[in-house]
């Protein structure tokens, strides 16, 4: 039933399918470096800010249980013909547009994480399985990278400080560094991390897409606490419209409630 | 390494000068340790801090703070988690960077009334983030609010300001009493500010070694005694409860004039007195 980011998903590759990424397959061993906790950097401390000033910044977080649709994602995101696609490691980082040691200023950013998950039946766990594969992005504290992501949105600029240039980050290492934090979750089965740069890119697109993850969250909660079953009067018809999947967990609550009222 | 962080504090009555002596110590500990990384917060709704230093903040701790309640109002990030990573994405748009000095403003509550949830939110926002600055310096409200509502609890240094007055020794005496149980301080001690009478200094510091601002002379004017160790002279305050006096600053007419003329106190000259008193008081306490 995890298959509420699958059109988000299909979206996302739309709009990356124009570019060439740089692909390298997850490497643990040469994760970025991290800190203990948060560590600010500041302004006379940093080379450049990824979606600093008036630069947007996007981050996104999809998560699916449809194999298949991951499997064939990896051919349109390539933007390669079928008979070219290969066998690709279940973990693996895509650079779009330039890597941190080319970057001369402030640039448009933006990080997307495409999650295969084992699926769930349930909203509640279906929701606690989003919620933890989304809250990863708050425990990743690249040394020299700060990631300022916002809890109330989609936004995510990123502070790199130049010493952590000095010593040779890159968006492939840091891509490790997200990579191993994912995969200490039993229930995930594979991760793309993209890192974008691309000027040409759609940021603005891309922000409208990553705001509906916000919005299935919160419908999730809702459903959890028990909303109408009258669609005429529900307040979330309209994003249960749109996302396939909703209904069916909305209702499905239901059922077992029916069923087992004590549950 | 690991970050030993020093939180110094100002309080006092009102219109004691703690501004200006906190905008001091800003100054004299990033001519002292330029590398260090220093945190300016204007603690005190009446705003001020921000002009002494010559900054212009945009976005207030209480502004912040508000618009983090409206969006989850509205159902957005409620999430512990979430309200923790808004912080950090918003905290920099409240803080002012220089390449001295970080500067933070408390502002001002939006109508009448209770500061109750922004000291909260102060208090919060200085232990997240203190431990990224070596020196956090803090000006803080007139009066022992804050005190009272632990937004000091993390204090290292807490530096009393006092003027002349028997309102203002007794607003310390006040704050000490409190601060002693609910500030967990390494330090703390007492800046006279603004007086100039040798009687009224001697009444106040009873005639303690720091009162003498001139090396070798007392405020009166009087030779000290060659030879004799200046700690043996320390007699407690004896309107200050004791406690030890780290300075006593004169009525400074240059610093008056660069107040008026809306220039900050990196423009003061470093001979002017509330700096001279300032760089004492910060040695007395080892910093």
């Amino acid at each position: 039933m995890m298959q509420l980011h699958d059109a988000m998903i299909m979206r996302v590759r739309e709009l990356l399918s124009g570019f060439s990424p740089r692909i390298y397959s997850c490497d643990e061993s040469k994760a970025w470096p991290e800190t203990k906790d948060f560590e600010m950097i500041f302004q006379k401390d940093a080379a450049f800010e990824l979606g600093g000033g008036n630069k947007a910044s996007v981050n996104l977080t999809c998560v699916t249980d449809n194999t298949e649709l991951f499997a064939e994602g990896r051919k349109s995101v390539l933007g390669r013909d079928a008979s070219e696609v290969r066998t690709l490691p279940n973990y693996e980082i895509c650079v779009y547009g330039r890597d941190l040691q080319e970057i001369q200023g402030d640039v448009s950013y933006a990080r997307i994480c495409e999650v295969l998950v084992k699926g769930e039946a349930d909203a509640e766990l279906t929701l606690k399985l989003l919620q933890d594969v989304d809250f990863v992005k708050f425990h990743v504290y690249g040394k020299g990278f700060m990631m300022r992501t916002s809890g109330q949105s989609e936004r995510e600029p990123v502070r790199v400080a130049k010493k952590a240039l000095r010593d040779g980050i890159t968006f492939e290492r840091m891509g490790d560094a997200f990579i191993s934090h994912y995969k200490k979750n039993p229930n995930v089965l594979a991760v793309r991390v993209s890192f974008i740069t691309a000027d040409a890119f759609d940021y603005e697109e891309l922000a409208k897409e990553a705001k509906k993850t916000v919005e299935i969250r919160n419908s999730l909660s809702k459903i959890q606490k028990g909303l109408p079953t009258e669609c005429s009067v529900c307040d979330i018809r309209e994003i249960c419209n749109e996302v396939t999947g909703l209904r069916e967990l909305h209702f499905g609550k239901k059922e077992r409630r029916e069923k087992d009222p004590a549950g | 390494m690991e970050r030993t962080t020093k939180i110094l504090a100002l309080v006092g009555k009102g219109g004691v000068g703690k501004t200006t002596i906190c905008s001091a110590f800003v100054r004299i500990l990033s001519e002292k340790y330029p590398e260090a990384r220093i945190l300016a917060i204007d603690a005190d709704p009446a705003v001020g801090l921000s002009t002494a230093l010559g900054v212009t903040p945009g976005v207030t701790l209480d502004d912040l703070r508000r618009a983090i309640i409206e969006k989850a109002a509205s159902g957005a990030g409620k999430e512990a988690i979430e309200l923790l990573g808004e912080v950090r994405f918003r905290i920099f748009d409240a803080l002012t960077e220089t390449e001295r000095f970080a500067f933070l403003a408390i502002g001002r509550p939006e109508g009448a009334g209770c500061y109750c949830a922004v000291n909260a939110y102060l208090k919060e926002v200085i232990e997240m983030i203190s431990r990224d600055f070596d020196f956090v310096v803090i000006d803080g409200e007139a009066g022992i609010e804050q005190v009272n509502r632990r937004v000091m609890e993390k204090v290292t240094h807490l530096f009393f300001v006092t003027d002349g007055s028997k309102k203002g020794v007794q607003v310390v005496n006040s704050i000490h009493h409190v601060a002693d149980e609910l500030v967990a301080y390494d330090k703390c001690g007492v800046i006279v500010n603004r007086v100039d009478d040798p009687e009224v200094i001697r009444a106040l510091t009873g005639g303690n070694p720091a009162e003498d601002p001139v090396p070798g002379k007392n405020p009166a004017g009087e030779a000290s005694e060659p030879g004799k160790d200046p700690a043996e002279n320390t007699v407690p305050g004896k309107d200050l409860a004791g406690m030890e006096i780290l300075g006593v600053i004169p009525s400074d007419p240059e610093h008056a004039k660069n107040d008026i003329l809306g220039k900050s106190i990196f423009e003061l000259s470093a001979d002017a007195p509330v700096c001279k008193g300032a760089k004492e008081a910060l040695e007395r306490m080892g910093l």
